[in-house]
């Protein structure tokens, strides 16, 4: 089919349309005078023009980018030098040419124009099929005005990579043309709150445009970990092309027009390189009784003998390097193919089970492409049916317990793979991963220590992290008590113990005991009850935020502390009750006292219910945040009583 | 069938050894190695590397101690390789590989924009274990001014059964080295004008991740007659390094008459050599700009100063080529120095003459104190080297000669000092308004040299909010002047803001936690530290103190503390003054001690009474 596409474009005459394009040397008087970026003052440079046109010539797409930059500070001349990566693969997929480079500074006010030749323009070849240029600009200074301008022919006509708006800097003027020809068919995939809210659209004659103006550079902010998923991009996938004209009209073929094609496509796949033989699979978990239990304790058991006996290495990707005899062979493999694998020994102990292709948090999307697009996915899933009971199973994390799957395959939906049957299906993994700590606090007369011997009970993914942290001070042969930050404060860390339950109970348990020594030195004791929150510091001092606060997912975390009052002592004094939240509730916060006479309760709970918290909520959510890292840090006073 | 009983007997030797309840807590060996390391100096500068490893790998943790990777560029070539797995028990071949098999690559640097550093590399894969890998390399060098050094235990959790490492080089040529806790033998034997010495090392211990790297095995080499591409030196000692290397750069520091022309202005009716100094860094600094092009005779010999002033950039060696060009047309001789760079890097081996250098700097001798220029920054002031260059072993070059010198330290109080003044107005729910003044000397005024010149504005709040020692600051309005007096940093930030919860409200008190914020190993970096800090806090009128006010004294040796409260009228006055000046050698353990007790001795509330119960607002949906 490829053939035939190419052949059948390859007759195809360019099409010619006059449209208006930013040039090389064409600096307007406002662009001569800005001196910052009114929307992010301070910024050491910035992107005047970000411009790009794509065309199809024959069989490739050829796209014209062309670059204006701005020097706005001292700092900024480091923004001199610029990278164009390409993939050339050995057939020169992709090739970048006429890149072309000026500068221009003005010295008395007059513009100098330097063009740039060889000796800064430099071709470095990265390995693997990976290219790239690399220019550096002369004389670069305060007010240096930065062009270049290259070509890039793309033979991939399936996908279009199309434009993503944002860069590394703040962009005044980012705009992406695509000249259509009648006889490729493309769906438009459009991602991103400016690109749907504020984007000047125009479209006729098959020629498109889009303009953002005024984005912010694109940096990371606390509590977003996929901010590339929220980039505003524009991009395009194949959905038919014509193959004949005849009198009676044109002739069409579907390139990927189904979900039902796309899945098989991918099975296809799949299938050529093994995965859905189960003959080897079952000679290689001949030693594993299968034979006994509910389906549910089969796949536990054939869940742990993969990830216990394979080494867990490599990219997750859809597309596997290895066929299943090699990864057996091997026993190494990415966590994509040791989930195929992991298919295979199921369907071969008779239990239903098939592959969901997602795209993962971070893979640049935060919503599924309602139509067949296969790029928008790069991990895999697997839904099995035990028991009757629909579940999704993963094979990413070799610390993970089996009907963990990795946080970032949490996603809305994903593709079901199904023989003549596949289809998008909603993806909704429920845990409960909360934290809960329990603190028993007493002095001990004998040393004048004040001791609280804490509990923390880590559930589900948070569980697993705390494993994975453990994990690491042991590889690293560091003693336990380095799992908490050392604060350099009057306490001391002693007697650190972790019990890894994830298995059995999909909790760890971290107790330890926090001290401060001397304590009966002074008549009053003042101390902080709740010391290990990670809020009691406020995560948000940023003045404002660019992207959405992105908790992962829905979990609380709760307090409690008891207090055994000693003898000679008296509870003087303690933080007052408070019940706070904001807005629509997403996320709210009690504290709460109760002296039981010899024993003075302090309980905390911050609930976070929807754990994406969009940014016109921010400052709100920043004075909440602030409000609770006060309480969680608030003092108990205990007080010698005085003697009459 | 050698090899496979071998084999065997390694294994057996490993899988005992992990049996036994005694031993599982040494460390763990992913692999078992013995190893054949020939070098080979030829009359001509040359030499040849040829490396024969035998590695049984027990586990896939091990595979990676079998991964090859081959350094090449325009002096180094990548001549054999070969490769061949069995498995230990069969003595069946699993795979072979050759040089053709290696994949190829770049050292991708984010900071370098050009240079031709590149490798071969091949990585092993295995299915079941134990697997026997031999591995046979050969890499030739056009020179011998950069020889190979020698770890016996290459790789963590691996066991070495036997190391053996052989120079042969023209008795002529000369070689030295240095030898760091070599246990094993050594032989030396000439024949024929050629020198070999053999080192062996036999069962050596398996290192964990946490083993101490000065306590590891190592050999450094270094010719006593060299030759970079036709530039043949001696490094007998330091000076005749230093020389070769000013030959290297000889004649690249030639400016064009006019931009010479331009400098004499630029210093015109200007006296004091320092001032001269600050003119001509401080241009340098506004118009050149780093860019890290790593060419030319093996990244050793700068760019022309002619090429620099055309293009505005250089690399290290450009840079101060150029300004050490620009000093000599006023009449200031500058030395061009060579050091061994790095926040955390290792001081260089003193006793062994050799290239172990990987940045330039430039020294100006005056009467008194050199002035040190880092060429490549263009925030630091003229004569103050930042943490890159600090306090180290350096190469200063001359013409016929040079010598090892140290860079400044700056670990004396006027180069760690930190003052500020804040007044606090808080308002009866304990939120408060602050304006504050802070001045940062020496090293603490280096990280706001970048705070002002590289974040925006956002950042730049944002830097000041998390960086206060007041919880829930958010900065309004600020400045941040960089006011370097001479070579040395200086920095004033001065804000107002508002600070949300400065006092926490409790069922009867009102209570002022420790704002001033605690001591970190970052504050002790530099061995010293100076720290004022001055609040005048106006109390809501209902505030009465509670008890008496705090008040520290701390009067020991090298560490005087004092904290000061005291009401006058409405306003609180609170006065912190640290001054700590640590010992040259201090474990980690003890700094965590001291820090500990000197926040502790700090760690003071002061309180007051309510005349009612809490009043406290905070906004509630609920």
């Amino acid at each position: 089919m490829n053939k035939l596409f190419l052949l059948f474009l390859a007759t195809l005459l360019p099409v010619v349309l006059v449209a208006q394009t930013p040039k090389m040397g064409e600096i307007n008087q406002n662009e001569i005078d800005l001196k910052s970026v009114s929307y992010e003052p301070g910024a050491g440079a910035v992107f005047l023009v970000a411009y790009g046109e794509s065309r199809f010539f024959s069989e490739i797409l050829e796209t014209n980018y062309f670059n204006r930059v701005k020097i706005l500070t001292e700092a900024g001349k480091e923004n001199g030098d610029f990278r164009i990566p390409y993939y050339a693969g050995s057939t020169n997929v992709e090739m970048v040419s006429a890149v072309k480079a000026e500068i221009t500074n003005f010295v008395d006010g007059k513009p100098v124009v330097t063009k740039l030749g060889k000796e800064n323009i430099f071709q470095v070849d990265l390995g693997n099929g990976n290219k790239e240029y690399r220019i550096s600009f002369p004389n670069v200074q305060v007010g240096s005005i930065l062009e270049f301008s290259y070509k890039k022919a793309d033979k991939n006509l399936n996908f279009l990579d199309g434009w993503s708006f944002q860069r590394d800097l703040p962009v005044l003027y980012s705009s992406y043309q695509i000249i259509m020809i009648p006889q490729l068919e493309y769906k438009m995939i459009g991602q991103g709150e400016n690109f749907f809210n504020r984007a000047e659209k125009s479209g006729s004659n098959g020629t498109y445009k889009w303009i953002l103006r005024d984005l912010y550079a694109l940096k990371g902010e606390p509590y977003m970990r996929n901010y590339r998923d929220y980039v505003d991009r524009v991009e395009f996938q194949l959905s038919r092309y014509q193959h004949a004209a005849t009198t009676s009209g044109a002739e069409w073929t579907d390139f990927l027009n189904t979900w039902e094609k796309l899945g098989d496509e991918l099975i296809e796949y799949y299938s050529g390189k093994g995965f859905y033989r189960t003959n080897p699979l079952e000679r290689e978990v001949l030693s594993l009784d299968l034979s006994k239990g509910t389906q549910k304790e089969k796949a536990e058991v054939a869940y742990y003998y993969v990830r216990d006996n394979f080494v867990n290495e490599g990219a997750d990707w859809i597309y596997t390097d290895q066929t299943l005899p090699q990864l057996l062979k091997s026993k190494k493999g990415a966590p994509g193919e040791l989930i195929l694998a992991y298919m295979g020994i199921l369907k071969s102990q008779g239990i239903e089970c098939n592959p969901v292709l997602i795209g993962s948090k971070g893979y640049g999307r935060s919503e599924i492409v309602p139509f067949p697009f296969l790029n928008q996915f790069d991990e895999i899933l697997l839904l099995a049916n035990l028991d009757g009971n629909l579940q999704f199973l993963d094979l990413s994390d070799p610390l993970a317990p089996f009907g963990y799957v990795d946080l970032d395959k949490h996603v809305k939906a994903g593709l079901f793979l199904e023989k003549n049957g596949s289809k998008l299906i909603p993806i909704d993994i429920r845990h409960n991963s909360n934290k809960l700590t329990f603190t028993n606090i007493k002095l001990d007369n004998e040393t004048g220590e004040l001791v609280m011997d804490n509990t923390i009970r880590n559930y589900y993914y948070e569980g697993l992290a705390a494993a994975h942290d453990v994990e690491r001070l042991e590889e690293d042969k560091k003693p336990l008590e380095e799992y908490f930050s050392e604060d350099y404060g009057a306490f001391e860390i002693r007697n650190v113990k972790v019990d890894n339950l994830l298995e059995d109970k999909n909790m760890v348990n971290i107790s330890f005991q926090s001290v401060l020594k001397n304590a009966t030195e002074s008549d009053m004791i003042v101390f902080n009850p709740l010391q290990m929150s990670e809020f009691a510091k406020n995560p948000f001092t940023q003045e404002f935020r660019v992207f959405p606060v992105d908790f992962e997912y829905s979990f609380n975390e709760t307090y409690t502390a008891n207090l055994q009052v000693p003898e000679g002592y008296e509870i003087d004094d303690y933080p007052t009750n408070e019940s706070i939240t904001i807005e629509g509730s997403p996320i709210s916060f009690i504290y709460s006292t109760e002296n039981l006479g010899s024993i003075f309760k302090i309980t905390a709970k911050l609930d976070v219910k929807s754990p994406l918290i969009q940014r016109d909520m921010y400052s709100d959510l920043k004075f909440f945040m602030e409000s609770v890292a006060s309480k969680l840090a608030a003092p108990v006073i205990l007080k010698k009583i005085a003697k009459p | 069938m050698f090899k496979v009983i071998l084999g065997l007997l390694l294994f057996a030797d490993f899988a005992r050894s992990s049996d036994t309840t005694a031993i599982q807590k040494e460390v763990p060996a992913y692999s078992v190695l013995s190893q054949t390391s020939n070098l080979t100096i030829h009359p001509d500068y040359t030499y040849t590397f040829d490396i024969e490893r035998k590695l049984v790998v027990n586990s896939s943790a091990g595979l990676e101690h079998a991964t090859t990777r081959l350094f090449y560029d325009k002096l180094n070539e990548v001549r054999a390789f070969e490769l061949e797995v069995k498995d230990v028990f069969t003595g069946k071949t699993l795979s072979k590989a050759k040089l053709k098999d290696m994949a190829d690559g770049a050292y991708y640097s984010s900071s370098s924009v050009f240079d031709d550093n590149r490798y071969k590399y091949y990585e092993v894969t295995a299915g079941k274990f134990p697997v026997e890998v031999t591995i046979k390399s050969s890499v030739f060098s056009k020179t011998n001014f950069f020889l190979p050094a020698w770890t016996p235990v290459p790789q963590y959790n691996q066991k070495v059964k036997e190391s053996l490492f052989a120079v042969n080089y023209p008795s002529e040529l000369g070689l030295k080295y240095k030898e760091i806790n070599l246990t094993g033998d050594k032989t030396t034997t000439e024949a024929n004008g050629v020198t070999t010495i053999t080192w062996t090392m036999t069962d050596l211990a398996v290192q964990g991740k946490d083993f101490e790297s000065d306590d590891d095995h190592k050999l450094l080499l270094a010719p006593v007659k060299f030759s970079l591409d036709q530039y043949q030196g001696e490094m007998t000692d330091w000076s005749q390094l230093a020389a070769w290397q000013y030959e290297l750069n000889k004649g690249r520091d030639v400016l064009p008459e006019d931009f010479k022309a331009k400098v004499l202005q630029m210093v015109d009716g200007v006296e004091e050599p320092y001032e001269k100094v600050k003119i001509l860094y401080s241009y340098l600094q506004k118009n050149f700009r780093y860019v890290s092009i790593q060419l030319g005779i093996g990244g050793w010999q700068t760019m022309t100063a002619e090429d620099v002033v055309k293009y505005a950039y250089g690399d290290c060696k450009a840079l101060t080529n150029l300004m050490k060009a620009m000093l000599e047309a006023v009449g200031i001789p500058a030395n061009y120095t060579l050091v061994y760079a790095g926040q955390n890097a290792d001081d260089i081996e003193v006793d062994l003459p050799a290239n172990q250098f990987n940045h330039v700097i430039l020294q100006v001798p005056t009467d008194a104190d050199p002035i040190w220029l880092e060429c490549t920054s263009n925030l630091l002031p003229a004569g103050f080297l930042g943490d890159f260059t600090r306090d180290r072993h350096v190469l200063v070059t001359k013409e016929g000669g040079g010598y090892l010198t140290k860079t400044p330290s700056y670990d004396t109080e006027v180069w760690n000092l930190i003052q500020s003044q804040s007044k606090v107005i808080l308002d009866p729910q304990g939120n408060a308004t602050i304006s504050s003044k802070q001045q940062l000397f020496g090293n603490f005024s280096e990280v706001m040299l970048s705070v002002k010149n590289s974040l925006d504005e956002r950042q730049q709040r944002d830097f000041l909010n998390r960086n206060s020692s007041i919880s829930g600051l958010i900065v309004r309005d600020y400045t941040i002047d960089i006011v370097n007096q001479d070579s040395l940093p200086k920095s004033e930030i001065s804000y107002e803001g508002v600070v949300q919860k400065f006092s926490q409200a409790t069922a009867k008190r009102v209570v002022l936690k420790s704002f001033m914020g605690k001591l970190t190993p970052d504050l002790l970096a530099n061995k010293s530290l100076k720290q004022v800090d001055e609040y005048e806090i106006e109390l809501p009128e209902a505030w009465q103190p509670d008890g008496n006010f705090p008040e520290v004294k701390l009067n020991e040796e090298k560490l005087t503390g004092l904290l000061t409260v005291a009401l006058e009228g409405r306003v609180l006055k609170v006065r912190r003054e640290i001054s700590v000046q640590l010992p040259e050698k201090l474990e980690k353990e003890q700094e965590t001690e001291l820090l500990k007790k000197i926040n502790t001795a700090f760690d003071r509330t002061i309180l007051f009474t309510k005349p009612t119960l809490s009043t406290t607002q905070i906004p509630s949906y609920e």
